[in-house]
């Protein structure tokens, strides 16, 4: 009897319990929350250990700069600084910073605070490299900072406005340099409540905002383990928009998405993916078959079969969507191809044989088919025989880099937006051979690059780097192939998107019903 | 003290004192291992425009241009004292990450054995008891189903069908991104209850339905096959023929006779069981993107976190050595032959 008794009790609290959880999850969420889905989340948030765009992104919603930049437009406008004018010869810079602003931890933002930054970062951030240029910062008084170039330098505006975050001085000498990586404090529009690493950030609107304030209380960034999960997240309600900003959603899932009728914002991407070759090893060292290669490879079919259109072809370096792009590079033609690889002694007897290296670990599962259409193009000249070599995450970029590749896929995601982020890597001797191994030594382009530096002369830039995407096309040390899309997927309650061309997300426009 | 009991002890003792050389092997192999494996840590800290001397700057920092002999006695002292060091990627102290990961895991576990420990047995005896029947065949179909099926697959099926079709159960995570649990004991569910937070409670509940019964099933197969067995094996003693002619009840025969004495092995293969799943859990965490110990150890040895993949090899072989070490206690206690 006792027995019963207690089978029954156990019935009632399970239904309960079910029931319970029932009416719980059909009760609508508080509005005020907006959850943003994503495959990655930032391993860090202090600027000057940031190379990745997880971390420039999120960034950019917690810390203000001296200068800014409309998403939209890319245009430079103020920020913490109101207004800057320059010498004569072009090296000091002065700039007037905004009054009364303070850090999230009530800390006075002012020409000090500006200064510790600035060289922090040129003492200890991840591209400090680039920014030699800057010999000295003086603080002239409380809110008028005075920075000394070693030559004119047309990105100063462009590193201050992504490199250089303001953080808090106080909280970095109180808790030490290893504390902001969770606990930042900026003067930017949201603050850092909560940070679970692999998993979640959550972010409060900054009530004291020196601008204009988030349009929403609270934002939750949450990773999820790969792209199913973050889909199943999506359609069961839990997050209100999926952010896949470099190919995070498999293209089907996007597609899926679409048919079930959800809000699609889709927009170029910044993030380009080539081809790299390692001009020091044979047949590599020869332009004709490396240009046979780029005559050969089927973008389109990239874009249509492994990207179902989510994709844009792509024929220079420079992405679209960035002043200076120019197309230069070749479209398919079979016939060019073959002529030039007969030129280069290759025939059906003695096909050329090569290796194609990727990586599907570092770049994601399509990664895998691009592989396949590309090992398809070339053996359709008859002449080339494709082995394809598949390389865990963990050593690509280690072997690559030893020169054990001599041809491979990679992809490139500059912070800044502009042509020389996107040449001066690839086609400065010392830097193409550091970062790629490809070998690439052409001297007439490396003083293009040294001449596109070092004028502020927005006219002659853009020719400088349009002669240099010529160049690349006629030397081929690169193929691009294609550029990525950014997705925003969001239900109908979520508004207010503001979409940038270089696939930054700024969160204090976001609206939810 | 008497003699049965000094020998448990010398027993335990014994067995706690083997751990140490275990640890201290398995360690010096995950080093070695580790070390071996193509891929250099430095590639995932440093931005891919870093230049030489950044690089080697930042391995210098990591303490990797050491010999690997002296990283070895460095770690190890480390060790020693309770230091597990600091992660490559986050800079947070291993402890602490752990500390942050590992009560989720528990849970999961828990819940999972929970789960197995229900199906597999009432299954199982019933499945024994009604051996002839429809019954046993659907079970036999059923547990080789839970052995074999892919525990990812599974997680998904149940994943759509409950949160995206029907939307009676929460899909992924272990939390709302609208709620928050204050931090005490680690473990969600305690600290929710704690702190009074009930609508975090119900939310974190129902969001380890899905993935416990995604583990539990899986693990329950192994369960189910070895309770019918023995159960079955018990019916066909002496000792429950002589129960039934002395027309004792058959729910009694049944669960006081055959399944009592058959559970031992299968409380033993629950408890191995138990320290699989606090391992082997990643799967079902992938699924449903839950923050524990499996998808640590995948990303940190993916991104080549050597003190984290070390910290959490450890805490691993200490956990299964110390749930082994109950095991084999209890089983000491019962056969005294084992101690000898």
């Amino acid at each position: 009897m006792s027995k019963n008794v207690i089978a029954v009790v156990v019935l009632i609290v399970i239904v309960g319990v079910v029931i319970g959880i029932y009416i719980y999850y059909t009760q609508p969420k508080p509005p005020a929350v907006i959850s943003i889905g994503s495959v990655r989340v930032p391993t860090h948030l202090d600027p000057v250990k940031t190379t990745g765009a997880d971390e420039f992104n999120l960034e950019f919603n917690i810390y203000d700069y001296l200068v800014e930049w409309e998403p939209e437009t890319l245009n430079v406008v103020p920020g913490l600084a109101t207004s800057w004018e320059t010498s004569e010869n072009g090296t000091v810079w002065t700039f007037y910073l905004r009054q009364g602003v303070k850090f999230h931890d009530g800390t006075s933002f002012n020409a000090s605070a500006a200064k510790f930054n600035i060289d922090r970062y040129i003492e200890k951030g991840a591209f400090r490299s680039g920014l030699k240029y800057i010999t000295n910062v003086i603080v002239v008084d409380d809110y008028t900072l005075k920075i000394y170039l070693s030559h004119p330098h047309p990105l100063l505006l462009r590193h201050l406005s992504i490199f250089i975050g303001m953080v808090s001085p106080t909280l970095i000498e109180v808790y030490g340099e290893d504390y902001i990586d969770t606990h930042p404090a900026g003067t930017g529009p949201y603050k850092v409540i909560e940070y679970v690493e692999d998993d979640r950030i959550v972010l409060e609107a900054n009530k004291d905002y020196w601008d204009t304030p988030p349009k929403n209380s609270k934002i939750v960034l949450k990773k999820y383990a790969d792209s199913a999960s973050l889909k199943a997240a999506f359609e069961a309600g839990e997050i209100d928009i999926i952010w896949s900003a470099r190919g995070d959603l498999f293209p089907t899932d996007v597609e899926d998405l679409r048919k079930k009728g959800y809000n699609i914002i889709e927009s170029e991407s910044n993030m380009i993916r080539y081809i790299v070759f390692n001009e020091a090893q044979y047949p590599f060292n020869d332009t004709r078959v490396r240009k046979a290669i780029a005559y050969a490879v089927n973008r389109t079919k990239i874009v249509n079969v492994v990207f179902s259109g989510q994709a844009s072809e792509l024929y220079t370096l420079v992405a679209k969507g960035i002043w200076g792009h120019l197309d230069t590079f070749p479209h398919r033609n079979l016939t060019e191809a073959i002529s030039l690889l007969n030129d280069a002694g290759h025939n059906t007897a003695q096909k050329l044989e090569i290796t194609l290296y990727y990586s599907s670990s570092y770049y994601g599962t399509a990664e895998e088919y691009v592989a396949q259409v590309i090992k398809e193009d070339l053996e359709e000249t008859g002449l080339i025989s494709v082995t394809l070599q598949n390389v865990e995450k963990a050593t690509f970029r280690e072997q690559y880099k030893a020169g054990q590749y001599g041809m491979w896929l990679l992809g490139w995601f500059p912070p800044i937006p502009d042509p020389n982020s996107y040449l001066y890597y690839f086609m400065n001797p010392i830097m193409a051979n550091a970062i790629f191994s490809s070998h690439y030594n052409n001297t007439e382009a490396d003083s293009l690059l040294s001449q596109a530096l070092s004028t502020y002369n927005q006219t002659l830039r853009q020719e400088l780097y349009e002669q240099l995407q010529q160049i690349l096309a006629e030397d081929v040390p690169y193929i691009p192939l294609w550029q990525l899309k950014q997705f925003f997927i969001t239900t109908d309650k979520i508004s207010g998107i503001q979409v940038s061309p270089i696939a930054y997300f700024y969160f204090h426009t976001i609206e939810k019903k | 003290m008497s003699s049965k009991s000094s020998g448990l002890l010398f027993y335990i003792v014994s067995r706690i004192l083997l751990i140490i050389p275990m640890l201290l092997i398995l360690l010096t192999l995950i080093f070695i291992i580790l070390r071996v494996l193509p891929g250099d840590p430095v590639y995932f800290i440093v931005s891919p425009q870093a230049g030489e001397h950044i690089i080697e700057q930042t391995r210098h920092e990591l303490g990797l241009d050491r010999p690997i002999w002296e990283q070895y006695v460095s770690y190890l002292m480390g060790v020693f004292r309770g230091d597990l060091g600091k992660s490559y990627i986050t800079k947070d102290n291993v402890w602490s990450i752990i500390g942050r990961h590992l009560p989720i895991t528990i849970e999961l576990a828990t819940c999972g054995l929970f789960v197995a420990a229900f199906l597999g047995i009432s299954f199982g005896t019933f499945a024994a008891y009604k051996s002839k029947s429809w019954f046993g065949v659907f079970n036999t179909i059923l547990s080789t189903i839970a052995y074999t099926m892919p525990v990812f697959w599974f997680g998904m099926i149940l994943q759509i069908l409950f949160a995206i079709q029907f939307r009676v159960l929460p899909a992924t995570g272990i939390l709302d991104t609208s709620l928050s649990i204050t931090r005490i004991t680690g473990l969600p569910a305690l600290d929710a209850l704690i702190t009074g937070n009930m609508r975090a409670f119900v939310d974190h509940v129902a969001r380890l339905i899905l993935p416990s019964i995604t583990l539990g099933f899986f693990i329950s197969g192994n369960i189910n096959r070895m309770t019918h067995s023995n159960v079955l094996k018990a019916l066909n003693e002496d000792y429950v023929r002589a129960a039934r002619a002395r027309g004792i009840k058959e729910r009694v025969i049944l669960f006081k006779y055959a399944l009592k004495n058959s559970l031992i092995p299968v409380i033993t293969l629950l408890g191995m069981n138990f320290a699989r799943m606090l391992s082997g859990s990643v799967l079902t965490e992938t699924v449903f993107s839950i923050p524990g110990m499996g998808s640590l150890l995948v990303n940190s040895i993916f991104r080549r976190d050597y003190p984290l993949v070390q910290g959490i090899i450890v805490v691993y072989a200490l956990l299964i050595s110390i749930v082994t070490l109950i095991i084999d206690i209890i089983y000491a206690y019962i056969d005294p032959r084992i101690r000898l």
